[in-house]
């Protein structure tokens, strides 16, 4: 069964579909339910799924700076989950 | 005796095709012939091709030969040829990809064309902080082509108005809320003096749910517009991007540049200028493809099919809203 937002075109097979088959749902189910809490953390601009190092899918926390801070408050994994912290600085609408 | 031009014209129809299609040919011209890498003033048919190769590594049928009804041929390297248009200049009729902007922005990207219920009536798609100002324009505002940062002023180079956007709703942040923090001292005031457990807490931010940064522009006449973009061509249709998937897309400051789909499902919050942040959720990333001025730019995978619309980026990274999304909240489909 998909999401609404994800089954908005006719007739498509979508990507969410075709790259988060039905185990790695988990993936984002634990990303929707701990994201605010991380996108609280000052220094973090984003979290998302993406292939992780050893080249499986987890979660990636981006962060404008320096991520020692951000892991020491975030766990290396939840309930099995991968979650990679990345440096990617500071998200700009570009005008 | 050596051919004038009027003669060489008279040949050029008849063997240009022969020519065009021989191995590293890209262009077939007029000109003056070269020996020894000084102009003689023998005109010349000009074989111009992607580098110069040995004879012995080319079959005869391969070969430019040196003559054609007399007239002599010369074959000089050029590399290949790109259409290298300056996204930053004025285009009617306008492309995507070239600058555009509200009156009061420095310069975006327009990124396509749009359609609503007239397939014949087309609307420019780009972002709302490109054509709306970040929600403080006003539906009929002049929209520039080329954007003011780019020397476009009104009314010379308005190629529309704007038309309708998408709101973008921004996130209160314990910086942006100092009256809401006095507000929510004082009701917690009256809270404890009525025995309420309850407090309102206006020191918690408040995360937006923005799924789009976009708005469309009526363009003053249809003819100003061009259903392609700039470098690209065509666009076939639309498509999700999934992980790794190749994009690319062209862009009025970084040109035309080419990515890989990182991240998708991605929840962010992106900066619009000093205390004014915006949470963003089902965004996708790529590696590192844009910079300021490419807002507002097409996003394709390889089949020229349209995924997404850029927005922000970091040092490394490029923020793109899904095209469904795009489309859906604006009502819009492709032409």
């Amino acid at each position: 069964m998909r999401d609404p937002i994800e089954s908005n075109m006719e007739g498509k097979l979508l990507a969410d579909d075709m790259t988060i088959p039905e185990h790695q749902k988990k993936i984002r189910e634990i990303k929707r339910r701990f994201e605010r809490e991380w996108l609280g953390i000052k220094g973090v601009a984003a979290v998302g799924i993406g292939t992780i190092e050893g080249g499986n899918i987890g979660i990636i926390i981006s962060v404008e700076g320096n991520r020692a801070h951000v892991r020491s408050l975030i766990p290396e994994e939840v309930e099995g989950v991968k979650i990679e912290i990345k440096t990617t600085g500071m998200f700009k609408a570009e005008h | 005796m050596a051919a004038t031009v009027t003669e060489i014209q008279q040949i050029l129809p008849r063997i240009k095709n022969e020519l065009i299609f021989r191995k590293n040919v890209v262009a077939v011209g007029i000109g003056y012939k070269r020996t020894s890498g000084k102009k003689t003033d023998e005109l010349c048919i000009i074989c111009s091709v992607d580098k110069k190769v040995s004879k012995e590594k080319l079959a005869a049928n391969e070969m430019v030969p040196q003559s054609f009804d007399s007239v002599a041929t010369d074959v000089i390297a050029t590399g290949p040829f790109y259409a290298l248009q300056d996204p930053k200049g004025k285009f009617r009729p306008a492309p995507g990809g070239v600058s555009i902007g509200h009156q009061l922005v420095t310069a975006g990207t327009l990124g396509c064309l749009v359609t609503k219920e007239d397939k014949n009536y087309r609307y420019i798609l780009s972002n709302n902080h490109v054509l709306a100002n970040s929600n403080d324009a006003s539906i009929g505002d002049p929209i520039l082509q080329p954007g003011t940062y780019d020397g476009g002023s009104f009314p010379d180079d308005q190629i529309g108005i704007l038309s309708n956007f998408i709101p973008i709703e921004f996130d209160q942040t314990e910086s942006s809320c100092g009256i809401a923090n006095n507000i929510a001292a004082f009701l917690n005031m009256f809270a404890r003096l009525f025995g309420s457990t309850t407090r309102v807490e206006a020191v918690t931010p408040k995360l937006a749910n923005n799924l789009v940064d976009c708005a469309i522009a009526e363009p003053l006449d249809q003819n100003d517009v061009q259903n392609m973009i700039l470098n690209i061509g065509n666009i076939t249709g639309v498509a999700e991007a999934g992980l790794d998937t190749p994009v690319k897309k062209m862009g009025r400051t970084s040109g035309f540049t080419t990515g890989v789909i990182e991240q998708i499902d991605v929840t962010s919050r992106v900066s619009y200028g000093t205390d004014k942040i915006a949470t963003f959720v089902d965004q996708i990333m790529a590696g590192l493809m844009s910079q300021g001025g490419d807002s507002g730019s097409a996003v394709l995978n390889d089949e020229n099919k349209l995924v997404g619309l850029l927005f922000a980026g970091s040092n490394t990274t490029t923020l793109i809203n899904r095209i469904q999304n795009v489309f859906n909240q604006l009502q819009v489909t492709l032409p």
